[in-house]
């Protein structure tokens, strides 16, 4: 339990050092880059400009810009007031966009680990044969057609061609979430069929494994019991960061079907210089990246009894 | 995959020069990988051919538009039909194809000129010097990778140089991690030991003793980063910030085809098999490649 408390407390102090990284990096980038929030089509008067910036604090020198950043995201948890969308708060624009993200993001991963976990053990179980390059192909299918291709395929068929969905957009929460989920978790699919197939392919070589067979144990059985447990672990630690780019919103998908998620917010913020809610979506992804990784090396630890010896694996 | 990446590197020893041959072997009998980099090699010369044709002006030139030739269907005027502005599909898959496999090749190397350095000095040094390196490799793997294209593209203006270095630079974070990985096991071996002995600077174990012995893994990720590099070319391209009109790509032209696809599906369905079928033989040669250098894959 010792080494698994002090991995906990290591890794929560790197995420804190990864997290101000983060809001510093994004900080210089966004001070780099040319353009300002203020530049619109619109001629604002000079003297309008100057009064925004000083109520903003943009007039201030850069260190106490980024100092005030730092104290407001680790003491009180607020990403300020967005530039572009008035009155409104980042935390509040983050609440409003997360859901939608982590609904179709969710619904994707179920969707992409129910089908590609499946389709990479009978690949691995009938390497080589008629089985696996049917499993292989469609594997692979799911990663060759991108997601932009997939996306208005499926919005002509199943949208306009035979009406079962609205084509974009988020108004009818029981099934504007279906087709989206199902294009990025098509992606997913892929990804985490031919991990799966890797993993188990590299368990079915095991000793054990060999030992059941002798045992005279059932081919399902040692898949399942014996084998998933070891065939799993790349597909785990692929997951890490996969996770959260799932949850976080993909902004091609977001794009494609007119969902006001996370990805879609990103790119918006980062297009019209908004300082505040880019930190603050840059900020959240973050934050998921870490979680995501965390829980990935937990499950990790608690599924390979070999890196519990002497927390060694633990790094 | 990690694992089967790392191969002891006592093999290669063993088998000295012969390593890359036996690779090939290998390759060869794997019929699918085999078929795959024919395929590409074919795709790459179909490109390559059908634009000096066309600069010849044996083939349509790709951005001459026929204003009262528009959307046609595929024929023998327009092979692959004709788009908004009249201008021959083919062709402009084939130009777009040059681009997209440029951007795929050239950010590559950026991206594994970067990782490789990064990765094998930080495993060199170590210590402190290496913690804080891949912090800083873990605060960019937590940062949704359009900002840093975004800001780079804003920074430096959007031209075909600019995109290859963004790419670039955001996709040589794995190969970093995977090289120095490997710097860390190798540095330990007698061979590096011996190198020092003999009054090798830094520089030169680095980069002729270490590097060298880390160029299974290097290759079989380089293959398997191309698509990758290609998929986020076409992503920036579908996004209308990637590679810019008048030049194109396989992105812009799905991009494109999607806008249309109702009322002519050629558009998109021609770009989308183009880069698909690439994209699949991109992705089988590497698995091939992989299951070739990889000694532990030869044993069944």
């Amino acid at each position: 339990m010792i080494p698994l408390l002090r991995f906990v407390i290591d890794r929560l102090l790197q995420s804190l050092v990864v997290l101000v990284g983060i809001l510093t990096l994004t900080f210089i980038l966004l001070q780099l880059a040319p353009g300002n929030p203020f530049a619109t089509e619109k001629n604002i008067p000079e003297h309008i400009v100057a009064n925004m910036r000083e109520y903003y604090g943009l007039n201030r020198p850069p260190v106490e810009q980024w100092f005030r950043m730092l104290l407001n995201y680790f003491v009180r948890f607020d990403g300020g007031e967005s530039f572009t969308k008035d009155g409104f708060t980042v935390n509040e624009i983050i609440l409003e966009s997360l859901p939608v993200s982590l609904l179709v993001g969710g619904a994707g991963l179920a969707f992409a680990l129910a089908t590609g976990v499946p389709l990479g053990v009978v690949a691995a179980a009938r390497r080589n044969r008629a089985g696996d390059y049917l499993a292989s192909s469609l594997a692979l299918a799911g990663i060759c057609l991108p997601t932009f291709v997939l996306g208005p395929l499926a919005v002509s068929f199943f949208a306009l061609e035979l009406g079962w969905f609205t084509p974009a957009g988020w108004e009818d929460r029981r099934t504007d979430w279906i087709l989206p989920s199902t294009v990025l978790g098509l992606f997913y699919m892929g990804y985490i069929a031919r991990i799966t197939r890797a993993g188990m392919l590299e368990a079915l070589h095991q000793d054990y494994v060999r030992t059941a067979l002798a045992k005279g144990l059932s081919e399902g059985r040692i898949l399942v019991v014996h084998a998933l447990r070891h065939g799993l672990l790349p597909l785990v630690s692929f997951l890490g960061p996969a996770v959260a780019g799932i949850l976080a919103g993909s902004f091609v998908v977001e794009t494609i079907f007119g969902l006001p998620g996370m990805g879609l917010l990103t790119v918006v913020a980062a297009r019209d210089r908004d300082l505040p809610l880019l930190t603050g979506s840059v900020m959240t992804y973050g934050a998921m990246v870490l979680v995501s990784n965390f829980l990935s090396d937990l499950a990790q630890y608690w599924m390979n009894p070999r890196m519990r010896g002497a927390g060694g694996g633990l790094s | 995959m990690k694992s089967s990446l790392m191969h002891p590197p006592a093999d290669s020893a063993e088998t000295g020069s012969s390593l890359g041959r036996d690779a090939w072997l290998r390759l060869k009998r794997n019929r699918l990988a085999h078929a795959c980099m024919w395929a590409l090699g074919l795709i790459v010369a179909l490109c390559a051919g059908g634009a000096a044709l066309s600069l010849a002006g044996v083939l349509p030139d790709p951005n001459a538009t026929h204003l009262d030739q528009i959307l046609e269907g595929p024929g023998a005027r327009y092979w692959l039909g004709s788009d908004a502005l009249g201008r021959d599909v083919f062709t402009r898959i084939l130009f777009g194809g040059l681009v997209s496999l440029a951007v795929g090749v050239v950010a590559t190397l950026v991206s594994v000129v970067i990782g490789v350095t990064y990765g094998a000095v930080a495993g060199y040094v170590g210590g402190r010097c290496d913690a804080v390196m891949m912090r800083f490799v873990d605060i960019l793997y937590a940062m949704p990778f359009v900002i840093l294209v975004i800001v780079l593209m804003a920074l430096f203006g959007m031209n075909l140089f600019w995109l290859f270095i963004a790419i670039g630079a955001v996709e040589w974070l794995t190969m970093a991690r995977i090289v120095r990985a490997q710097v860390m096991a190798l540095k330990r071996q007698e061979f590096i030991e011996a190198a020092r002995s003999l009054g090798l600077g830094h520089g030169a174990i680095l980069f002729k003793h270490l590097i060298p012995n880390c160029f299974g893994p290097i290759i079989v990720y380089t293959t398997l980063t191309v698509p990758s590099v290609m998929r986020l070319e076409a992503v920036l391209s579908f996004l209308g910030m990637g590679v810019q009109p008048p030049n194109s790509s396989w992105g812009c032209l799905i991009k494109e085809g999607a806008d249309r696809m109702t009322t002519s599906a050629g558009l998109l369905v021609f770009p989308a098999a183009a880069f698909a079928i690439t994209l699949f033989c991109l992705n089988f040669l590497g698995d091939g490649l992989r299951d070739a250098l990889d000694p532990k894959g030869a044993k069944d």
